[in-house]
């Protein structure tokens, strides 16, 4: 019964994890386009240190991300509040995987059409928000709906800064009952959310169907 | 008309067209032959402005293929392309295939494009395919679009590369009708294939490329 | 359950007064505006931990209070994660680490500690009608721990004991909950459980279903952290805690908090 009376503070945790998750894709989405196109650059200078950022990204802890802004950046006085070294640690993390997923279903559009829209002299922004544009959607899908639905449950990493999100409520409602009960309460509210939002991608691809 | 004059184009040490030259008379069929790797295809991609030669000169109704050694704008709208594959858009149906490019260059209104388009597709005989996307149609088919998706920017030439791979015989017959009916609205047709009975059947000149070179 | 909410209720009317900034930034230097940002563990039940409203409570929010009160500063408290209390402390997001902290030499090393407050024993614990009397009644029997806890630590440190019991040592659980369920389930015949654990533990089940033995497996204490250039907060804060005890206002909080 007390699980009930505790439903608030589990809302609580929940609505630090979707917000925290929301604000991350709103801003890593729109930011890996233009990585994904500088990584895939002529300029070997600026292709370089774009792969050399997504590198360090994706072969390191994304909790040791966090860890060296967060304690690690003062040092050199950048201070970061809590919540906002979450937001820009995921950011930049997720952005780097992003656009690595970006870039192969760009690269996965056949040449041809961009010679087809050459030949047929439409302009190269006309092509590729016409054409490419929504093929590369369409391919890349499958790969951003697994990183959005891994992003959920990466959320609970903001343990190391003392943010009170979804697992953490459960964590200490599990010590102070002596329960296994608001586990299986946090356990149950993540398999919903990211339930909700599978269904929601796999919409959106069948949107992309032709 | 289509002039070709002493072009040259080598990738590294290796000379892929060693001064070739020919015209090409309004509305003639010519077919372009020899083995793989003879250069035909890097030929027709220069004329076409996707590669570019290292010398020589290319014009259409006098009009140079390059200004101040950038592809020419006015020459571009002069040749179409029907490649191997068809380069269909696949997330466009077949009308919107056809009409991005008149109404996004403003050639045309939607209105227009879309009247230009069905009779195309109406005189290629595919007028019930226009809301069909290119992963439901035939290999047939996808090739008719194509070469209405050319068609309606009016071209003065226009390039199939290997029309004819992998058909039977009717099917093969079907593209020589299909050739032949552009050519007699006259337009100028080149096609890249190594099929020599369909040039027969064509009863097109034939253009033989050995290492570069044109041979015959 | 009734005797949880009043507990709950209690705790909330000694906090009643107090501002709970469990998430408020990095703090300012205590010496000008007198607040003192302590950086606790919210998951640590009994010592601080969060009430059904989601308000901190515990054993040592009650006694921070208390004595930083008593000295006119304002207690705040910062939730952080324990493994980087140090860290924490060292860059000044935290002016005290006080959430069940035990006093190593290692630690000593990183921060100062204030004399011993509270012991933390391993202590064992069986149902009460078991015939358990003493450690040496544990040969044969199955004993619980909780994985990789001080506790499975103190009694592999006792090699003949480990040894005698089933299995040559304890069986390790997850959580010390799942410890004291196997226990009561009688599939094991004793838990060694931190004191200050059991002892909430305990209070919250029914103390009269658990028996404690006599004997344990070795103690530890528990300290206040304060960042070495801090000296004079250090004396100021050992002075007011003995001045605690001595005037029993120490044992009436522990009271609130603790089985006997």
């Amino acid at each position: 019964m007390e699980i009930i009376r505790l439903m608030p503070r589990f809302l609580e945790g929940l609505q630090l994890t979707i917000g925290l998750w929301a604000i991350v894709l709103v801003l890593s989405i729109p930011l890996a386009f233009p990585v994904a196109f500088i990584r895939s650059s002529k300029n070997k200078l600026v292709a370089g240190a774009t792969k050399f950022y997504i590198d360090i990204m994706r072969g390191t802890p994304l909790l040791l991300q966090m860890c060296f802004i967060f304690f690690g950046l003062p040092e050199i006085g950048i201070v970061f509040e809590r919540f906002t070294t979450a937001v820009v640690a995921f950011v930049i993390n997720y952005t780097a995987y992003f656009a690595e997923i970006f870039r192969s279903g760009l690269k996965s559009i056949d040449k041809g059409q961009w010679e087809a829209g050459q030949m047929l002299g439409i302009s190269k922004p006309v092509l590729f928000f016409k054409v490419i544009l929504p093929q590369t959607i369409r391919t890349v899908i499958p790969a951003v709906t697994n990183e959005v639905t891994t992003l959920v449950k990466d959320t609970s990493l903001v343990y190391i800064l003392g943010l009170g999100d979804l697992l953490r409520q459960g964590k200490i409602y599990a010590n102070s009952l002596s329960s296994l009960a608001p586990f299986v309460v946090v356990g149950v509210l993540y398999f919903i959310v990211i339930t909700i939002i599978s269904k929601g991608c796999e919409k959106i691809e069948k949107s992309f169907n032709y | 008309m289509l002039k070709v004059t002493n072009l040259y184009k080598s990738f590294g040490s290796q000379t892929v067209l060693n001064d070739i030259s020919f015209e090409l008379a309004d509305g003639e069929v010519v077919c372009l032959r020899g083995k793989s790797g003879a250069g035909k295809t890097t030929l027709i991609r220069c004329i076409c402005n996707l590669d570019k030669a290292d010398s020589g000169t290319i014009s259409i109704n006098g009009i140079e293929s390059l200004e101040n050694g950038r592809p020419n704008k006015a020459y571009q709208n002069t040749v179409g392309m029907v490649s191997q594959g068809f380069d269909l858009f696949p997330n466009l149906n077949v009308m919107d295939n056809i009409t991005l490019a008149p109404v996004s260059r403003k050639l045309m209104t939607k209105d227009q494009a879309e009247k230009a388009a069905q009779a195309l597709l109406d005189s290629l005989g595919i007028g019930d395919k226009s809301k069909s996307y290119p992963s439901r149609l035939s290999g047939g088919e996808k090739q008719r679009v194509a070469v209405a998706r050319a068609c309606i920017l009016s071209p003065s030439v226009l390039f199939f590369d290997e029309p004819t791979s992998a058909l039977d015989i009717n099917a093969t017959r079907e593209v020589a009708n299909l050739i032949g009916d552009i050519a007699s609205r006259g337009i100028s047709v080149v096609i890249i294939t190594h099929d020599e009975s369909f040039c027969d059947m064509l009863g097109a000149r034939q253009i033989v490329i050995e290492s570069g070179r044109i041979a015959e | 359950m009734k005797k949880l909410t009043a507990l709950f209720l209690s705790a909330l009317m000694a906090l009643s007064l107090t501002a709970c900034g469990s998430s408020a930034p990095a703090p300012a230097p205590e010496a000008e505006d007198k607040t003192v940002v302590i950086g606790v563990d919210d998951t640590f039940a009994p010592m601080g931990f969060r009430d059904e409203a989601g308000n901190l409570v515990g054993f040592d929010i009650d006694l921070a209070n208390e004595l930083l009160g008593r000295l006119g500063y304002e207690a705040k408290f910062q939730v952080i994660d324990w493994s980087m209390k140090e860290t924490e402390l060292e860059n000044g997001n935290i002016d005290l680490i006080w959430n069940g902290y035990t006093i190593t030499d290692a630690r000593k090393e990183k921060v100062n500690f204030t004399q011993p407050y509270l012991d933390n024993k391993q202590i064992i614990v069986t149902m009460a009608d078991s015939d358990i009397a003493a450690k040496a009644d544990l040969a044969g029997k199955t004993v619980a721990v909780q994985k990789e806890s001080s506790a499975y630590d103190a009694v592999m440190a006792q090699a003949d004991v480990a040894a005698s019991l089933a299995g040559g040592e304890p069986v390790q659980f997850d959580t010390n909950t799942d410890a004291f369920m196997d226990v009561e389930a009688g599939r094991s015949d004793a838990i060694v459980v931190d004191e200050v654990l059991a002892r909430y533990y305990i209070k919250l089940r029914g103390e009269e279903q658990y028996k404690v033995l006599a004997e344990d497996f070795g103690s530890e204490e528990y300290g206040i952290g304060v960042r070495k250039a801090d000296t004079e907060f250090l004396a100021e804060i050992d002075a007011e805690l003995t001045e605690m005890i001595n005037d029993g206002t120490f044992a009436e909080i522990k009271g609130r908090w603790f089985a006997e």
